[in-house]
């Protein structure tokens, strides 16, 4: 006899089967180095991954998705046998591995989704979309609202506004960061100046701001003269003070205020998706008209597609802030949460979601796919949670 | 009949005559043990075995209800039994925390969020992970892992942990400090968010599911006593 679990994957399954996704088996890594994370897994998520040690000190984690092995497998095949050796649909089930929040234990919960590896960015996304909301009714889930975000979107916006080269790395990071790191920056990024750091030495700060890179060890070793401290351990004093420097640079007031605004502004648009379109334009047109309107109109593309394909853009919403999951996601990103589950309140990240996805081609760049390799998308339904629902409803 | 109750006492070290002192404080006489015996008597519990043990062995004595009452670090059981639970009553010595430390030349780290970013530079400068040496390697692995931090790799260290540091071996700690006046000389300071854990000596006792109704008792009432004398100033509440 077949649990209900069993039946559920099954069906889906065959769903996926039908419209041309071939199963992975038992082809994904279950133990994963944590290098694959280190760049890519935000904070938020760092916590959640379950690390294990061997017995010479050497750490590992459990696979928090399969996303992570699928796609080192697949730039793996595309450098060895070449582009048509990839498989392009992909799709899986099995245990995933999450540390729950506030214990030390390693939960196992079972996943099922696909990863699409086509180089047409709109028509895949959408195809992800509809595909994940059709698969989502198969498992009764209760009703889900569909939110979706663009960490690519906030990006261009920074890149198109005027601040230093540092600003824009830590905005592009606290974005992906956590949920709090970006508001909590936004905030005090326009006093002046910001507060001062425990034992941070004001006028050393102040010459390290003014200074060009190259000068910074010279100032750090003058400094020492002065006050001196015994320099330990392998860390140089050229990367001391680099890093240094670069604190000083952050420290100043160097947002305006009308940059923050702008970015406030946009941080908090959350709409249907046509009327967070038109927010969006009322609110980059004057900050970054040119880089904008290509990403504008890919969504709008990708309303149409979604239209297409019977689903109805206008039950989405938008929201800028929206990051998901793991830090690997660079483009386009989205969640479905029940309608009770507080969704279109980023409830994704609190773990609400009983489905989400998006688009990853800066991760299959950094594995070292390139070109039209470096393209793919997926979306994963959480059968254990939407089991656990089930049940309590 | 009860068993005869064994109770698990410091030899060694800072712990050992902190331990003693308050036993005397309290007005209970640690009998003299004659040559290097580890087996003696507190005169005014002639019921109960005193068996002096190094505290890691104390430690896992308890965890293994061998002994029925012991004294030790809170460090120590929690690094090595986390999902085990005594019965512990903080005592008022040995107090001391666990935490993260790196040079004080690192002029540009003081938090932990700076570690991170200091990491994840050393990590691209240097092609290898930073290395924290400590002694404490699940509490430490526990700590950085819910803050989400994974660029170090850990390294056991035996000896004096502060030292790793000048021999090369390490480029921060994970290890216990109480005035600082350590990390101070080994030219160390700790990070403004980086305690891991508040330790202090405590009595601890297992809850011993295997000993007779009676054992219990027994250990139970030398427990108390032990307490009054240990922590005279103090009701009888139970450490967290």
């Amino acid at each position: 006899m077949m649990t209900p679990m069993e039946k559920t994957i099954k069906r889906l399954a065959d769903f996926f089967g039908e419209k041309g996704y071939e199963s992975y088996g038992e082809n994904a890594d279950v133990i994963l180095p944590t290098d694959l994370f280190l760049d890519h897994a935000t904070r938020d998520v760092r916590s959640l991954l379950y690390m294990l040690a061997d017995s010479e000190g050497r750490e590992f984690y459990l696979r928090p998705d399969f996303t992570v092995p699928i796609c080192r497998d697949h730039v793996r095949a595309l450098r060895e046998s070449g582009d048509g050796a990839a498989r392009r649909r992909i799709f899986y089930a099995g245990s995933v591995f999450r540390v729950i929040a506030g214990e030390s234990l390693c939960r196992r919960k079972i996943q099922l989704g696909i990863e699409n590896f086509n180089d047409n960015p709109v028509q895949t996304d959408a195809e992800i979309l509809a595909l994940t909301e059709e698969a989502l009714r198969l498992t009764d889930a209760p009703d889900c609202l569909l939110e979706m975000g663009d960490p690519s979107l906030f990006d261009s916006l920074v890149d198109a506004l005027e601040m230093t080269a540092n600003w824009r790395n830590r905005l592009k990071r606290l974005f992906r960061q956590s949920r709090q790191a970006l508001p909590a920056l936004l905030r005090g990024a326009g006093d002046k100046p910001r507060q001062k750091r425990r034992g941070d030495n004001d006028a050393l700060m102040e010459k390290m701001r003014a200074a060009p890179a190259q000068d910074a060890e010279g100032i750090l070793r003058d400094h020492l003269k002065k006050q001196p401290l015994r320099h330990i351990g392998m860390r140089s004093l050229a990367e001391i003070a680099q890093s240094l420097r670069e604190r000083a640079i952050l420290s100043a007031p160097a947002l305006p205020k009308e940059t923050i605004q702008i970015l406030n502004n946009y941080l908090l648009i959350r709409a249907p998706l046509s009327k967070a379109l038109s927010r969006m334009e009322e609110c980059l047109r004057p900050a970054a008209p040119h880089i904008l309107s290509r990403q504008i109109q890919e969504i709008a593309r990708r309303m149409d597609e979604m239209r297409k394909r019977g689903m109805n853009p206008e039950k989405a919403h938008f929201n800028a802030s929206f990051y998901s999951g793991l830090g690997y996601y660079t483009g386009f990103v989205f969640s479905f949460a029940p309608k009770d589950a507080g969704a279109g309140t980023g409830a994704a990240l609190a773990g609400a979601a009983l489905a989400g996805g998006g688009r990853y081609d800066g991760f299959l760049k950094s594995l070292g796919a390139a070109g039209t390799g470096a393209a793919g998308a997926g979306a994963a339904l959480y059968l254990t949670d939407i089991a656990e629902r089930k049940q309590t409803s | 009949m009860a068993e005869q109750i064994l109770f698990g006492f410091p030899s060694k070290g800072r712990l050992q005559k902190d331990a003693r002192a308050a036993l005397r404080r309290g007005g209970l006489s640690l009998l003299e043990e004659k040559g290097r015996a580890y087996l003696t008597k507190i005169a005014e519990c002639p019921e109960m075995d005193v068996i002096l043990m190094p505290a890691h062995e104390i430690a896992l004595a308890l965890a293994q209800d061998d002994i029925h009452i012991g004294i030790t670090g809170r460090d120590i059981l929690r690094e090595n039994f986390p999902q085990r639970r005594f019965r512990e009553t903080f005592l008022p010595f040995g107090g001391c925390e666990l935490v993260v430390a790196v040079p004080e030349i690192w002029m540009d780290v003081s938090s932990l969020d700076e570690l991170m970013d200091a990491a994840s530079l050393f990590r691209k400068n240097h092609a290898r992970r930073m290395r924290a040496a400590t002694k404490y390697p699940s509490l430490a692995r526990n700590f950085f892992s819910k803050r989400g931090f994974a660029d170090y790799r850990l390294v056991e260290s035996v000896g004096a942990t502060e030292a790793t540091l000048t021999r090369g071996s390490a480029e921060m700690i994970v290890d216990i400090t109480s005035s600082g006046q350590t990390l101070k000389a080994n030219h160390l300071k700790r990070l403004s968010d980086g305690t891991i854990l508040k330790s202090a000596a405590i009595l601890a006792a297992p809850q011993g599911r295997g000993w007779s109704d009676e054992t219990r008792r027994l250990a139970r009432r030398l427990e108390r006593l032990l307490l009054q004398a240990l922590r005279p100033n103090h009701s009888d509440r139970s450490a967290k």
